[in-house]
């Protein structure tokens, strides 16, 4: 059984008035970084969400709007607007939008008509936290709080934020992101090691990783939570305990990376452009402890983790068109892929699979557990919505406040209880936590 | 006091495994390991999956109805549309004693609990 193909279009359709594209209408979103908009009054800047093509702008209060980019007039587009005193104006005829769609001047019209009173121009709620800018595009009556995630409370000292445009398909990145078996060979080194590539430094104390090679073939375990469900990744780790990688995944496209403690933490948000292409946002963060100089340059400049961006863009350097710089001599010497970071190994194959991937073609297997859940739940929440009924999960502002664990528990244990105290975002994170002293013991327990 | 609604709202961990079915062929199977005995196969991991948690309803109701217990492994998720559920997988008429204690539950709905 494969997935069908309408289901499938289902999946994988954002934009207005399509299924999926209601349910993604029903959460907060990233849309931008504060730094496009840096100052009051700067030029509106253009963004695509969900197949809609809006603008943003920051009034002369600082407060954001993010606006249909058409002007109601005669849909001529307002990034050339001025912003100017508190709105802006379409430099067509002059009509001044405030940020909330309120038409302020119609100066082409009589004033006694207040032709203005009638006309609005779509706007969508925005929120501003550490460096990204939400919007919420859904019906105002089932409007949630926003979410709250850790690294949106951190000092601006402990926290990297990047956006990259990626040519395909929100949902076949997002799969990657839930698929822990393939940091056993995409991410790897054909001489067993992980592959760290520049970023030795900031992925230092992932000790446990050692099981990503030794135990290929990991099971996988799925429940449901108040913000969808968490993907238990389960390998050998000697006789007495499991090594556990447990992701954290949000509707409706988000996930935090399984981390060990002490770590950098990494959440991922995958934002539609349109069908065919989609924003990452990616945040790392330490939750205790500013990152150090070189991490930031390292994130900055295109390191391991993040990629490097075509300066004055957030289009990548690596792409399919140069078939992501793989170097063959690379691969040869070690690198699995021959593609230098993590993010562009990943794009390397999913980007390729086609804008939209045809996912009636595919073989799925028991490692694919975590993607076929994330698809039903999807799909599920999509239709559901479709027949008037309400969704499932919470939208809860404290639900989000979690992290990615990466641990060693005792066989016996269930996962997602006993991961409960190191997901919590409220605890430290550091590696003297009781949790991170456990050690493996027996046959196995290297990890060589 | 436990309701059926909360044990229905319960989540329960999902996992697949492969195994060889009685041709010899290799199968995919759908386990609640906290469900002990709730399984379900299938030559696709995905049909398997629907098959498991389609089942569980039935699964959890038909344990009930024996007196034997079901584990609540951790909290219900309280916004849980239970009664479309049990609609979708034919069990509507058990959405009168969702809100009973389970240790009250009739053998079929119908009777008296």
């Amino acid at each position: 059984m494969v997935l069908k193909q309408e289901d499938n279009w289902m999946l994988t359709s954002t934009n207005p008035g399509t299924e999926m594209g209601e349910l993604f209408r029903r959460f907060w979103m990233p849309a931008l970084l504060s730094e496009e908009i840096p100052a009051p009054d700067t030029g509106p800047v253009r963004v695509t969400m969900l197949g809609e093509n809006l603008v943003a702008f920051r009034d002369s209060d600082g407060e954001v709007g993010l606006v249909n980019e058409a002007c109601p007039h005669r849909t001529a587009s307002l990034y050339f607007g001025r912003n100017e005193e508190g709105g802006l104006r379409c430099v067509y005829h002059g009509w001044k939008f405030d940020r909330n769609g309120t038409c302020l001047e119609m100066p082409n019209e009589p004033t006694e008509a207040r032709f203005k009173d009638r006309v609005r121009l779509r706007s969508y709620p925005t929120h501003e936290a550490n460096g990204v800018i939400w919007a919420y595009m859904g019906p105002e009556e089932d409007q949630p709080e926003v979410p709250r995630f850790e690294w949106m409370e951190l000092p601006p000292s402990h926290i990297f934020v990047g956006k990259v445009e990626v040519g395909c398909n929100y949902m076949q990145s997002l799969e990657g992101d839930i698929d822990p078996s393939h940091i056993s060979f995409l991410h790897q080194r054909i001489d067993g090691q992980v592959d760290r590539g520049s970023s030795r430094e900031v992925r230092a104390g992932e000790n446990l990783r050692r099981f990503t090679v030794t135990d290929t073939a990991p099971k996988y375990f799925c429940v449901d939570t108040e913000y969808g469900f968490m993907v238990g990744t389960r390998r050998d780790a000697g006789t007495d305990h499991y090594y556990w990688r447990v992701t954290p995944w949000f509707y409706p496209a988000g996930s935090l990376i399984p981390r060990e403690a002490g770590t950098l933490q990494t959440c991922l948000l995958r934002v539609p452009l349109d069908d065919e292409r989609h924003h990452l946002f990616g945040v790392y963060y330490r939750p205790d402890a500013p990152l150090t100089e070189k991490e930031r340059y390292e994130f900055q400049h295109g390191g391991n983790l993040f990629q490097a961006t075509i300066p004055g863009t957030y289009k990548p350097t690596q792409t399919i068109e140069n078939d992501f710089l793989r170097d063959r001599s690379e691969q040869r010497a070690g690198s699995y892929t021959g593609v230098k970071g993590i993010a562009p190994q990943d794009q390397a194959v999913t980007v390729t699979m086609g804008r939209v991937a045809d996912r009636t073609k595919e073989r799925l297997g028991t490692s694919d557990t975590a993607i076929i859940y994330a698809r039903r739940s999807l799909l599920r929440e999509a239709k559901s919505l479709a027949k008037g009924s309400p969704i499932t999960p919470s939208r809860r502002r404290d639900s989000y406040f979690l992290r990615g664990v990466a641990m060693l528990l005792p066989r016996d244990e269930p996962f997602d209880v006993a991961a409960l105290e190191a997901m919590d975002a409220n605890g430290p994170w550091n590696r003297d936590v009781p949790w991170a002293q456990v050690q493996a013991v027996g046959e196995g327990a290297s990890g060589t | 006091m436990t309701t059926l609604r909360e044990l229905l709202s319960t989540p329960f961990v999902t996992s697949v495994t492969a195994v060889q079915g009685p041709d010899g062929g290799w199968i995919r199977r759908a386990v609640a390991p906290e469900l002990p005995g709730h399984t379900f196969d299938h030559e696709s991991p995905w049909a398997a999956i629907d098959g498991l948690v389609d089942g569980t309803p039935a699964f959890i109701i038909d344990r009930l109805r024996r007196k034997v217990p079901v584990p609540v492994a951790r909290p219900p998720l309280p916004w849980k549309d239970v009664e479309s559920v049990l609609r979708e997988v034919g069990l509507e008429a058990w959405i009168p004693y969702l809100d009973h204690d389970v240790d009250d539950l009739p053998e079929s709905p119908g009777e008296p609990g």
